[in-house]
């Protein structure tokens, strides 16, 4: 219970006329201490290696089976759920549209070639790109 | 028992259906579902399915003390058990409004039409008569329970037999069925009853439509819109009819009281069910007793393990389309086809698109 | 006894190899499946399975929904109680629908649910001991596909159909997206609501739905460009 409550820096509670609270989180902390030890007989090891370990439980078929959310429209009957279906499935196809159809070396060369090209006139404009990238 | 709320938008789709002159499962409006009887291994028991819903009913006899107004006279007892095994809204060791209704309806069908011949059962006059009691177990519900259960009560009393006895001065010996063969229950008629629902809809307020064997579904939304009011709604018409097309029973709820028209349709379509239902029954009977004859082992373990690897299955699909089978697979002409087409129109010109 | 995977096992069988796999790495033990002090033993009767890495399951034909964190159900709404609705979800007790988890629904601004309305929502709380709860809105306190479902129809069916046409191996929704449109929602608790333009169209995909329980991918196929 203490852990969860924001609880106050050191600093604020040796202040004075903090005297009352500090005595009271003091206070508190030793109750939930007892707390734990109250239980301490009761619960077994055994019960404690149940709990933990390597075992996840889970009660659900959705994500042992890896099934799909089941609320799906088509061509249009529903363009709410079909805009959501959508993005769902955008992260898959932009990692396919992804792919690059002119490779980083090749748009280098012919940058560079399009750049000497460019630049006997160097007009502003271009210069002004220039800045922009460095 | 819990009440069973059915939702709006499966009311309104159900009457839209039916309107427009289908039901869901894709029968026609007078049409049954299948029924199919099955036989346990003692004399008097039967399983009887009505599509997807299935009644046990079982008839048992002992010897009692006769009624002081009719001395001479056995007794019947009926016994209608809705348990939650039928429907989770039911519960268990609790008469419901339905399980007192179903109760009533078949004493009424089946002592009040006096179709079986109590004098016969008695043994002696004022002392002893035999006392035969029909226990009927829901063991699922999918409507039209009503039928269901009357099926298998007219199927067990009629496939029941009780031991033989005889009398040697003031001692009564009754005999095993080793020892001497049983006598059946005379039945002096089969009456049958045939269910129908109707439905009426604000806009078909003076064309009302009769729909026979309803499912659960169809049962349930005619009977929720009685009690919103009569105009909006439907009702429930029972029908008891025997071979003879003789009315036994008649049972009406909600809208049907109040249009004589509707029960007239009813019946004559009634009629000729009740006719078809008792021919079943006596046929499975019969077919029954050669069996037994030829010593061959009857039980309800066969209708089991016939089919043993889908018997979780459902047989029918209580959403069908009309002239819909999976076993061949094909699926009737294709009216939507010009739409088939304009799809692929459309696909194609968008591949143009695509490549334009 | 012991059992491996794909056998056919029932409630009290010991899996060993399972408690071996776990000495290692993490196990994700799903329904059917339950951690004693002595070992994992099975708790429901099917065929126990396994997906890689290490996620076990019992595949179990079943129509009673028993409540599960995080699935998304169909309920019917029976009754409004102060400021919760009173949801059938076909498990065995009511669950409860807060009018405050919807989205941007307030004290004053109360969202439109009557009884009777189908809901689509997502399972917040699902302990053995208490009431089951539902929420429409996902964690942004947006409503996403959750929510009224409107028009259309409700039908029932058992649990292992609405697994197997969400799975991803399932030919059925992708043979019939094509054929016209409709919306669909596939509750875990056995129940699907569909709506389509016409009642015909809205009754064949329920037919066709209803029909693949026992098919395969090729004969759904078949049936899927056969259909209407």
């Amino acid at each position: 219970m203490a852990s969860r409550k924001p609880q106050l820096p050191k600093s604020v509670l040796d202040m004075k006329f903090m005297k009352k609270t500090k005595e009271r989180i003091q206070k508190e902390l030793e109750n939930t201490e007892d707390h734990d030890s109250l239980y301490s007989n009761i619960i077994t090891n055994e019960m404690r290696s149940a709990a933990g370990g390597n075992y996840i439980s889970e009660s659900s078929f959705i994500y042992c089976e890896d099934l799909m959310d089941g609320r799906l429209s088509f061509k249009g009957m529903n363009p709410e759920i079909e805009r959501l279906m959508e993005l769902e499935n955008e992260p898959l196809i932009k990692e396919e549209d992804m792919k690059k159809d002119v490779s980083d070396e090749v748009l280098a060369k012919k940058m560079e070639a399009f750049n000497q090209r460019k630049r006997p006139y160097s007009s502003p404009s271009t210069v002004a790109i220039k800045k922009k990238k460095h | 028992m819990r009440d069973t709320l059915i939702s709006i938008c499966e009311k309104n789709f159900l009457q839209q259906l039916v309107a427009e002159g289908h039901r869901l499962d894709g029968r026609n409006y007078n049409e049954s579902r299948t029924l199919k009887i099955s036989f346990g291994s003692s004399y008097g028991s039967c399983i009887v399915t009505l599509g997807e819903t299935k009644v046990l009913a079982q008839v048992t006899c002992e010897v009692t003390q006769p009624k002081q107004v009719r001395p001479n006279e056995g007794i019947l007892f009926i016994n209608v058990d809705v348990g939650p095994m039928a429907s989770p809204q039911f519960e268990a060791n609790r008469s419901s409004d339905l399980s007192v209704y179903l109760n009533r309806l078949l004493e009424k069908c089946y002592k009040d039409s006096k179709c079986i011949d109590l004098e016969s059962l008695c043994i002696v006059v004022e002392e002893k008569v035999w006392s035969i009691r029909v226990d009927i177990r829901v063991l699922n519900h999918d409507g039209n329970i009503i039928e269901c259960a009357s099926i298998a009560t007219l199927t067990a009393l009629a496939h029941f037999k009780r031991p033989d006895i005889t009398r040697s001065g003031d001692q009564i010996i009754i005999h095993t069925i080793a020892e001497k063969d049983p006598i059946p229950t005379v039945l002096y008629h089969y009456p049958v009853r045939a269910v129908s629902c109707c439905f009426l809809k604000i806009a078909f307020m003076y064309s009302s439509i009769i729909v026979s064997d309803p499912s659960y579904l169809e049962e349930s939304v005619c009977l929720s819109n009685t009690e919103e009011g009569i105009s909006k709604g439907g009702g429930l018409l029972v029908i008891g009819m025997n071979q003879y097309k003789e009315l036994c029973l008649l049972d009406l709820t909600g809208a049907a009281i109040d249009s004589s028209n509707i029960v007239h349709k009813a019946m004559a379509s009634a009629a000729d069910k009740c006719k078809d239902i008792v021919d079943l029954v006596k046929s499975t009977i019969a077919s029954d007793d050669t069996l037994r004859q030829k010593r061959e082992k009857v039980s309800f373990a066969n209708t089991i393990t016939q089919d043993h690897l889908l018997s979780l299955s459902r047989k029918d699909l209580n959403i069908r389309l009309k002239k819909y089978h999976v076993e061949d697979l094909t699926i009737e002409e294709d009216p939507m086809s010009e739409d088939d087409d304009s799809h692929k129109q459309l696909r194609s010109s968008r591949r143009e698109h695509q490549n334009g | 006894m012991k059992v491996v995977v794909g056998d056919v096992v029932l409630p009290g069988d010991q899996c060993e190899f399972i408690a071996t796999i776990a000495e290692k790495s993490r196990v994700l033990l799903g329904p059917g499946l339950r951690k004693e002090v002595d070992g994992v033993f099975i708790t429901k009767a099917g065929l126990l399975r396994r997906r890689a890495p290490n996620t076990f399951w019992v595949d179990g034909y079943q129509k009673r929904y028993i409540p599960a964190r995080g699935e998304n159900v169909i309920g019917l709404v029976t009754q409004k109680m102060g400021d919760i609705f009173r949801v059938d979800i076909g498990s065995s007790c009511h669950a409860t629908l807060s009018y405050l988890s919807f989205e941007s629904a307030t004290k004053k601004n109360r969202p439109k649910v009557e009884i009777g309305d189908v809901v689509y929502a997502k399972m917040l709380v699902a302990s053995k001991d208490m009431e089951p709860e539902l929420v429409c809105v996902d964690s942004n306190g947006k409503k996403n596909r959750l929510g009224v479902l409107e028009d259309g129809f409700v039908f029932k069916c058992s649990l292992n159909l609405i697994r197997k046409i969400l799975s991803p191996q399932c030919m059925l929704i992708e043979s019939i997206k094509n054929e016209w449109p409709f919306e669909l929602a596939a509750g875990m608790n056995g129940k699907i609501w569909i709506k389509a333009k016409t009642m015909r169209e809205t009754v064949a995909v329920g037919n066709a739905i209803l029909a693949s329980e026992y098919l395969t991918n090729e004969e759904i196929k078949s049936i899927c460009c056969r259909m209407y």
